[in-house]
């Protein structure tokens, strides 16, 4: 158990509030598919500040990186992560973020395309979002499967 | 859909036979191509280079640069189907194009600069060189330009492979290279001189043997326009209006400086200021405020947050595309950060029977796609049709202000 999980088993805890606490502290960020419990080794990836904030099914972990790049993961009850985000100058490092999708992404990333600067990838197990250019991207990934109940794409920022 | 070759000969063949290939002089309409000038480069909308015959580009300006090793006159490549894009900077080649040796860039340890750049859908990752550029008849010495895919530095670190798939070849790249005529001076900025891990900059002791550095601002890759000793401080993109069938292909103007010479002047456009962190402005859709919205001549389409309009499917012949069952006609509005706005009116048409319609086509104005980003409204190339869309370089004076700034 981390100094990381123990704070997030503390909030999930208390998730019945809607953004009751926000917290600030030089922590890593979890993994798309991942348990909270097992990213540890992440920790040494991101030397960025982490914002944890609670809502209802839900808690995220808004990491800001020394680049200016906001990395959100989004976490459910049962401490998996279903969700992440991105904004800033920098493309956050996907085969760390999107974890074990990332082969998946990367496959379809690699299938021809028509769209510029604007991938999107729906299947049924994973959909990403990814858009932007030089010194301003965005873009977000969802595991539809971990989705809580009545949570929608549109509730990730 | 075919590639159309057509006028691509006014492109390649540069400023020598501009007389036969740009528009008329005097007092022009916006969107009307300005006329030969030292200043004044021919550009291309067309299906891009050979080796994308059998699927060719959309919406993708083009033009042709000549590189020179640095301080030669006859040591020199004249490269066609470079992508014209304002929304990056600085010049990139594929190797797999690039006939001519030119030094790589080292950093204060005599280590070779290497450069990972995020186009989004993948990674493009190369040495940084040296290079006298030349487009039109506007050059610059010395200029940091990076090349993708060089055969010696075939290994990525995996903190830059990280973002995607790798794009090194002119197919996955979709032009022979990309020249970034952006507001901004430098690809990364203060950021990279200031943070080790910036993703952008390696310092490499071999091929095999790289760590991500910081780079002083005037060693990083630079938009080659800011470094022309006359005619510096900002570009314009001139492109013709074309009818809602679309075009085979496309001439313009890529001129250069804003307000330096007789052809260049602000005239009747208006400045629309941008976020000088990151090039920003917002546009006014459908009752949101989209703060995070830009203008890209870099974009193949209209990309924008609407969940009410259809969108083709992934198996018919213009996937991701927005295909409405008839043609939508739309309004929005764009502020700068100065407070300035404009109204602007637009179709969205549906792709798949555009194309099924004319297969030749590779100009479109009326194409669109989602927006990925529901804060962002991105004007690409099917904005500035029948548009004289002036970009200015930020820490430039111009006759409008100082960049950066878009105006038309």
């Amino acid at each position: 158990m981390t100094a990381l999980s123990g704070r997030l088993t503390q909030y999930l805890g208390a998730m019945a509030a809607i953004a009751a606490i926000q917290v600030w502290s030089p922590v890593a960020h979890a993994t798309l598919g991942a348990d909270v419990t097992s990213v540890e080794s992440d920790r040494q990836q991101m030397k960025g500040q982490l914002r944890v904030t609670s809502a209802v099914g839900y808690a995220v972990h808004e990491i800001q990186t020394p680049t200016g790049t906001v990395v959100r993961e989004y976490i459910t009850a049962a401490g998996r992560v279903f969700a992440v985000s991105w904004r800033g100058p920098m493309m956050p490092d996907l085969r760390q973020t999107l974890g074990d999708s990332f082969q998946q992404y990367e496959d379809a990333a690699r299938a021809p395309h028509a769209l510029r600067r604007q991938l999107n990838i729906d299947h049924a197990d994973l959909v990403v979002r990814s858009g932007g250019r030089m010194r301003a991207y965005s873009g977000y990934a969802y595991l539809p499967a971990l989705m809580p109940q009545g949570f929608t794409a549109d509730d990730i920022k | 859909m075919h590639r159309v070759r057509g006028l691509i000969v006014c492109a390649l063949t540069g400023i020598l036979v501009l007389a036969a290939c740009g528009g008329g002089g005097g007092s022009l309409a916006p969107g009307t191509p300005t006329g030969p000038a030292a200043n004044v480069q021919s550009v291309v909308v067309d299906g891009g280079p050979a080796a994308l015959a059998s699927t060719p580009d959309v919406d993708t300006l083009f033009t042709t640069v000549t590189i020179c090793a640095p301080g030669s006159t006859t040591d020199c490549q004249t490269i066609d189907h470079i992508q014209v894009d304002t929304g990056s900077s600085g010049l990139r080649i594929l190797g797999s194009v690039l006939t001519l040796s030119l030094p790589v860039q080292t950093d204060s340890g005599g280590n070779a600069v290497l450069e990972c750049v995020q186009f989004l859908d993948g990674f493009s990752w190369g040495p940084v060189a040296t290079a006298d550029v030349q487009i039109g008849g506007e050059s610059a010495s010395s200029v940091p330009v990076q090349v993708i895919g060089n055969a010696n530095w075939q290994t990525v670190p995996s903190a830059c492979s990280s973002t995607g798939p790798s794009e090194d070849t002119v197919q996955t790249f979709g032009a022979n290279g990309i020249l970034g005529v952006g507001p901004f001076i430098q690809d990364c900025g203060s950021g990279c001189a200031t943070v080790v891990s910036n993703g952008f900059y390696y310092s490499c002791v071999t091929s095999t043997s790289c760590s991500q550095t910081t780079m002083a601002v005037g060693q990083q890759v630079t938009n080659p326009a800011t470094l022309f000793a006359t005619d510096n401080n900002g570009v314009i993109i001139e492109l013709p209006a074309i009818g809602a069938s679309g075009a085979a292909t496309v001439t313009g103007s890529l001129v250069f400086g804003i307000g330096t010479q007789g052809n260049n002047g602000l005239g009747s456009a208006t400045v629309y200021t941008v976020d000088p962190g990151n090039g920003s402005l917002t546009t006014s859709y459908n009752g949101s405020s989209l703060t995070n919205s830009f203008i890209d001549s870099g974009s193949n389409a209209l990309y924008f947050p609407d969940n009410s309009i259809p969108v083709c499917g992934p198996s018919t012949t213009a996937p991701g595309f927005f295909c409405p069952t008839s043609t939508l006609s739309l309004s929005a509005s764009i502020q700068g950060v100065n407070g300035t706005s404009v109204n602007v009116n637009f179709q969205i048409a549906n792709a798949v029977n555009l194309f099924s319609t004319n297969a030749a086509i590779t100009a479109v104005t009326n194409i669109g796609a989602p927006n990925s980003d529901s804060t962002s409204f991105d004007w690409g190339l099917p904005f500035y049709f029948g548009r004289n869309i002036y970009t200015a370089f930020e820490q430039h004076n111009t006759s409008g202000g100082q960049g950066p700034y878009f105006a038309f």
